[in-house]
């Protein structure tokens, strides 16, 4: 048992300072609130269980993120192969958008998902959770530069998605509706 | 537009944490005292499972080669025992008695197989034996007779059924105009028929064309008649009046989602215009065909069962087999042209004689003759008839039973359809009541009274005649071209179309 209470203080030191940081990786990727609780917990506990194998606490922040990542992108799998089902979708209207802040959050989820994977967590890890391009680079086991590219790509991308919803949506207001 | 991506992300960045600091630890507290997840389902296990399971079986089919065979064995004990009971001498010992009998061998090689592993071994071990002893009694069970054998049989029966009908493979069918896999069938065939014919002045010479399809989408059997169509003829079966029953014919099948246990099983016989008293005299000649179909799951509820009435001719003979031919010729003989010539001939007679007692006598049909009444193209359309090039087309609707019921008399030269249907739609009441159609000579009269569906069938069919017949003087005669006449109900309304101005 006291094993067990070190390694959970061990654990919670280290954890609580990037904690923030991964739950608003999580929530941006996962639109679901309650999804994302899930993911977080998943992450946490996944990482607590093979907390020993981690040689090197320097790498904890990586390694906590790895897993997130791996987690995120199973989930956003499931949710692809289970989206045709997605009543909400097929609305066209989620069900938590009671705010101006949840209908941005909800734009900005919509719009990342059509980026590929690395250029949307390099560019959520670095714009949202503040992470630094080599924490970043270490994560996906890629370079700085390469890092660089993906956040580069990534916001072309999803500036030129959103100028196009943009005047799609000024056009349905006027009445014309256009084939996307 | 970056500004809005900035201002998105600025907003992301502003989410608070969705768990506290207390929320993650309660979840890394609760983990520790349920102990690491595990899962069984993972590969490694489940191809132990597998490789496990296979031996296992491989050893129980090596070890118990003959178990399947033993266990037959005491099935055949019960069997006087039933026999007993039922003819009511069996005691209640013997009863108990027949009861051990039955249960004993079962008991006895259960201990064989689990005490005496070793003996079962040795069975494994002199397989060849084994082997040879489930040979055996497979052949016991299932005897193989071939069905056509190179060498000649003086026994036939392989080639008839229990009932003594022909069976026959698909490719002999084929060769007689029965085309069938096994699931569905099509037959089409000509026949003159006993009552068309060319005889004494009446210089109609009418041919039947019967099809008979099963399909997998249902089943129809159709019966045209027509006149002289070469082409049809010279592409019709070689053998002159072909005769056709079917047995157990389906006749509501058409729609194949109806249930089956509504399908209607009739004996239809095509080829001797549904007159069984010629078929019951004429079948002494004739060989039976049987052509079994596989049920189709949803459509037949069973196997059906088709009868083909063929005429022991040369040309049927020499569409068959030799073999078959010999065997079916010492069964069934052979018949000439004469004896089906004679039989046909009698009924020929009974059913001119019959045509003449439904129809009316010369001077009654010289007097209607008189009252046809003739109108021009525009009053005919007033009636609702409509003359085209080929015929003329006949529409009308009548309420009855708080339904409209649409009367379509569709007559071509060589044709004449006569539809009836009805549905709840209100549509205009036709004021023109059609009773019949008939020809000039008032010989062939085809009946378009509409009566209440409440009557059956059969009631109409005494109705309608019995109705034109009593009435025929009051019905207004409208001769429509140079071959028919359509007999109107006197009405006001028609009184005054035809009425000369």
């Amino acid at each position: 048992l006291q094993s067990i209470a070190s390694k959970q203080t061990r654990f919670m030191n280290l954890y609580m300072p990037v904690h923030a940081r991964l739950s608003r990786f999580v929530q941006t990727l996962v639109w679901d609130t309650d999804e994302a609780k899930d993911v977080v917990s998943e992450t946490v506990l996944v990482a607590f269980e093979s907390f020993e194998k981690l040689e090197n606490e320097n790498a904890f922040l990586s390694y906590l993120f790895s897993i997130a990542s791996n987690l995120v992108n199973k989930k956003l799998r499931r949710k692809k192969f289970w989206g045709l089902f997605d009543t909400d979708k097929a609305a066209n209207k989620p069900d938590n958008l009671n705010s101006e802040s949840s209908l941005m959050k909800y734009e900005l989820n919509r719009a990342l998902q059509r980026l590929p994977i690395k250029q949307s967590e390099a560019i959520v890890w670095y714009e949202v959770s503040g992470l630094s391009m080599e924490e970043i680079a270490t994560i996906q086991g890629t370079t700085v530069n390469g890092v660089k590219t993906n956040i580069s790509r990534a916001r072309k991308t999803l500036a030129l998605w959103l100028e196009k919803e943009e005047t799609l949506t000024a056009k349905n207001r006027k009445g014309i509706w256009y084939e996307q | 537009m970056s500004n809005k991506l900035n201002q998105l992300l600025e907003n992301a960045k502003d989410e608070n944490p969705l768990l506290t600091e207390n929320d993650i630890i309660s979840v890394i507290n609760n983990r520790s005292l349920l102990g690491k997840k595990q899962t069984f389902f993972t590969l490694k296990n489940i191809l132990m499972m597998s490789v496990i399971s296979s031996i296992l079986v491989g050893l129980w089919i090596g070890l118990y080669p003959t178990a399947t065979t033993n266990l037959a064995e005491p099935l055949q004990a019960p069997l006087p025992a039933i026999n007993d009971s039922l003819e009511g001498t069996l005691t209640a010992d013997k009863l108990l008695t027949s009861a051990n009998n039955y249960r004993q061998p079962t008991t006895a090689k259960k201990a064989t197989t689990k005490t005496e592993p070793l003996q079962a071994a040795n069975n494994f071990r002199h397989l060849p034996q084994a082997n040879k002893k489930q040979e055996t009694v497979l052949f016991e069970t299932t005897p193989f007779i071939p069905l056509f054998n190179e060498n000649p049989i003086d026994d036939n029966h392989n080639y008839f059924d229990e009932n003594g009908y022909l069976i026959l493979s698909n490719e002999e069918l084929a060769k007689l105009g029965i085309i069938t896999d096994g699931n569905v069938l099509k037959y089409n065939t000509i026949t003159d028929t006993f009552f068309n014919f060319k005889e004494n002045g009446i210089s109609e010479t009418k041919y039947t064309f019967f099809s008979v399809d099963v399909e997998k989408h249902g089943s129809r059997s159709t019966n045209n008649s027509f006149t002289s169509d070469s082409i049809k003829i010279k592409q019709s079966l070689p053998f002159w009046a072909s005769a056709l029953s079917i047995l157990n014919f389906p006749t509501n099948l058409n729609s194949p989602n109806k249930k089956d246990s509504t399908h209607q099983l009739t004996e239809s016989l095509f080829g001797f215009g549904y007159e069984k008293d010629f078929f019951n005299e004429i079948r002494p000649l004739l060989v039976p065909i049987c052509v079994q179909l596989k049920a189709i799951h949803g459509i037949y509820s069973s196997d059906l069962k088709l009868l083909f009435w063929f005429k022991t001719e040369n040309a049927f003979y020499s569409a068959l087999e030799p073999n078959v031919a010999k065997a079916v010729a010492s069964k069934y003989g052979h018949s000439s042209i004469e004896d089906y010539k004679a039989i046909l001939q009698k009924y020929r007679i009974l059913s001119k004689t019959v045509a003449f007692q439904n129809g009316f006598d010369s001077l009654t049909v010289a007097k209607l003759k008189h009252h046809f009444i003739e109108l021009n193209k525009e009053q005919l359309k007033n009636i609702g008839i409509k003359l085209s090039k080929k015929g003329f087309h006949f529409k009308s609707y009548q309420n009855i039973d708080n339904k409209t019921q649409k009367l379509d008399v569709r007559v071509k030269k060589h044709y004449t359809s006569i539809s009836n249907n009805s549905n709840s739609i209100q549509r205009k009441n036709t004021p023109f009541r059609a009773i019949a159609i008939s020809d000039v000579s008032i010989k062939h009269i085809s009946y378009l009274m509409q009566l209440s569906n409440s009557i059956s069938s059969s009631e109409q069919e005494e109705l309608k005649p019995k109705y034109f017949r009593e009435n025929i003087q009051k019905l207004i005669p409208i001769k429509v071209n140079a071959k028919n006449v359509i007999w109107f109900e006197p009405t006001e309304e028609l009184k005054r179309i035809v009425s000369p101005k």
